[in-house]
């Protein structure tokens, strides 16, 4: 499906800047209109008949030659309809301002690393995420200690006194996120959260005009493991935070009781943006909806040895007069 | 490269670098100046007029003429370089015990005491001192050639005194005792080398007298450009903002029992040890481990003085 202007016949894209469809080309709001075109020439654009690279789990991309973003009608309906989303709360050039400003600060990173030129290569995908709520329970045993000393006379006396814990409580988890997206690597997806749920709406194919997007490749079974082990280990951390007070703490019997689960799928926002620099490509990835920025910049070696020798260089010449100054006026 | 990126990264450069570079541009004014007006006034005028020419005193009768003279040269040329009098007595009586202590007026039966008194009174009554009569800078040493009794004392003033500690005085004595009663000329320029190497303003590996040591000035800045590369190229992808309640609703757990229940108490006694052994002191006196004012005391006239004796 493509949204086109209903005044002028452009591709209207959603604008998280305006929060709503907007057409670039007329600068009109909500004029748009769906159509909708036979998923078998899913790689041929309907509007310019050029070839779009579609790979197996593309939902949403665009048309390399008449620049018109088109939605996969069977890649987001059916099993692979997403049941939320939360859309672009912000749009290409807060995300340039955002990376700025971040690493404006980051002395050996490559001159360009920032520039218009490259930062204006950043796109906005929509990556799919399976979200876990599970309402547990969980136990916990163990022994405690408290500890005090005093001195009378010349006899130092330390007392310990022995304690036994007993915690049982019911934590209810709510939508744990875990990437469905092979391409995402796991460790950035997981550090780009928290999102704001309270922004999550349902899904509507049309807040994906403008963006890319993918389905989910892998299914809620084979990734939930991953939503398990985090729930422990914040159940884990959980009871220890109600445990405080003591000297020691040796854990007994520890015990977490899964009694509901459930899994929903849905699309989370993320601005991209690869930067080449000696043969490699360094990614950086942008929450789109709360601007948290992770990734690493590039070093330049040459500007490392050239601001690191500068510093050595001032601060010994620096030093050298400040030791004649002072030797010949004391 | 572009030549944009190219000129891009000028001016990144210089942005960062530019206070950097206007401290050195500061201290380069400062210095030039100062090394002008350095060179200007490299011959400081004599200011006290009230002291005699003479440098060399050898009522001991140790030195030919010619080494008097010779001696009276290198000391006008040290003078010349460091602005400080330095005056040699040689001696030949007695200076400790009664009989001296009456002959002599001295205040004392002590002869360190006598040493002290004689070679500050010379200087006090010559009026001896570069920049000023009495306490102005200069040092004076006094060889007693007296058998049983011999020994020197070195008297110092102003700078001379401000500078020199224990050690730089004790330093004097090993040059001079070095040729013991051998070879007295060459006890004396070795007085008048010490001197001159104790006071030098300047020498090529690191100045005595600089403000501090050549190696803070290697060594600083190293450290410095080390940490500031490694602080620069420490980096993360990002911190984790998430909490253990992040994804829990409510935003925290409801509680459903909790206890705390006293099992048992122990409780362990231990001996505290006194330390029966007394603190140990050292003597304050003798070794100083600071610059400067070894051997302060004050004259029979109660001019400021430092120095020191040995017998040898």
């Amino acid at each position: 499906m493509i949204f086109v202007c209903k005044n002028c016949g452009g591709n209207v894209v959603y604008s998280p800047e305006r929060r709503g469809m907007f057409c670039p080309y007329c600068d009109s709001m909500e004029s748009d209109e769906r159509k909708d075109f036979p998923d078998s020439e899913i790689s041929v654009c309907p509007n310019c008949g050029g070839e779009i690279p579609v790979e197996e789990h593309t939902s949403a991309a665009q048309c390399p030659y008449c620049d018109n973003y088109m939605i996969f009608n069977e890649r987001v309906e059916g099993v692979y309809a997403p049941k939320k989303i939360i859309p672009f709360r912000m749009g290409k050039e807060t995300c340039k301002n955002s990376l700025r400003e971040k690493f404006k600060k980051c002395t050996f990173a490559p001159t360009d690393f920032l520039s218009e030129a490259k930062l204006d290569s950043m796109q906005g995908y929509y990556v799919p995420f399976w979200f876990y709520s599970y309402d547990t329970n969980c136990r916990y045993s163990g022994e405690g200690t408290k500890v005090r000393s005093w001195t009378s006379g010349n006899m130092q006396y330390t007392e310990t006194s022995y304690y036994r814990i007993c915690r049982d409580m019911d934590i209810d988890f709510q939508d744990i996120p875990v990437d469905a997206s092979v391409q995402m690597p796991d460790d950035v997806m997981d550090l780009i959260a928290p999102f704001q749920y309270g922004q999550m709406e349902s899904f509507k194919p049309e807040y994906m005009s403008g963006f890319y997007g993918e389905k989910y490749n892998m299914t809620s079974d084979v990734v939930e493991s991953r939503a398990k082990e985090h729930m422990r280990a914040d159940a884990e951390k959980l009871l220890k935070e109600s445990i405080s007070g003591y000297a020691t703490v040796s854990p007994g019997q520890r015990d977490v009781q899964i009694k509901n689960s459930a899994a929903e799928y849905g699309l989370i926002p993320i601005w991209k943006y690869n930067y080449q620099y000696n043969g490699q490509t360094y990614p950086f990835y942008v929450n789109g909806q709360t601007g948290k920025i992770v990734g690493i910049p590039p070093v330049s070696k040459k500007k490392v040895w050239a601001y690191t020798g500068t510093l050595w260089g001032c601060l010994t010449v620096i030093l050298l007069m400040l030791r004649w100054i002072v030797t010949w006026i004391v | 490269m572009s030549d944009g990126i190219k000129k891009e990264i000028g001016k990144q450069y210089f942005r960062y670098f530019r206070i950097w570079f206007i401290i050195i541009g500061i201290l380069l004014a400062v210095t030039a100046v100062l090394g002008v007006g350095r060179m200007k006034e490299g011959n400081i005028r004599r200011t006290n007029q009230e002291a005699p020419l003479e440098r060399v005193y050898d009522y001991a009768d140790v030195l030919t003429d010619a080494e008097e003279e010779n001696l009276r040269k290198r000391i006008a040329e040290a003078e010349r370089l460091l602005h400080i009098d330095i005056v040699l007595v040689t001696l030949n009586q007695p200076m400790e015990g009664e009989e001296a202590m009456q002959q002599y007026g001295f205040r004392s039966v002590e002869w360190e005491q006598n040493m002290m008194d004689y070679s500050d009174d010379f200087w006090e009554e010559k009026r001896y001192g570069y920049n000023s009569s009495i306490e102005g800078d200069g040092c004076l040493l006094l060889h007693n050639w007296y058998e049983g009794q011999s020994g020197g004392n070195l008297s110092t003033s102003g700078r001379v005194e401000a500078w020199f500690s224990n050690e730089d005085i004790g330093d004097v004595m090993d040059a001079v005792a070095k040729y013991g009663k051998t070879d007295p000329y060459n006890a004396y320029l070795a007085y008048v080398e010490e001197v001159c190497f104790l006071m030098s303003p300047e020498d090529g590996s690191g100045s005595r007298n600089a403000a501090f040591p050549l190696a803070v000035v290697i060594v600083l800045p190293l450290v410095a450009a080390l940490g500031f590369a490694v602080v620069n190229l420490r980096q993360k992808k990002a911190a984790d903002t998430t909490t253990a309640s992040t994804y829990v609703e409510g935003g925290k757990p409801v509680m459903r029992a909790r206890s705390d229940d006293f099992i048992r108490k122990s409780v362990v006694t231990r001996k505290i040890e006194t330390n029966s052994g007394s603190s140990s002191g050292r003597s304050s006196g003798g070794s100083s481990s600071h610059r400067g004012g070894g051997g302060h005391h004050t004259s029979r006239s109660g001019a400021s003085h430092g120095g020191g004796s040995r017998r040898f």
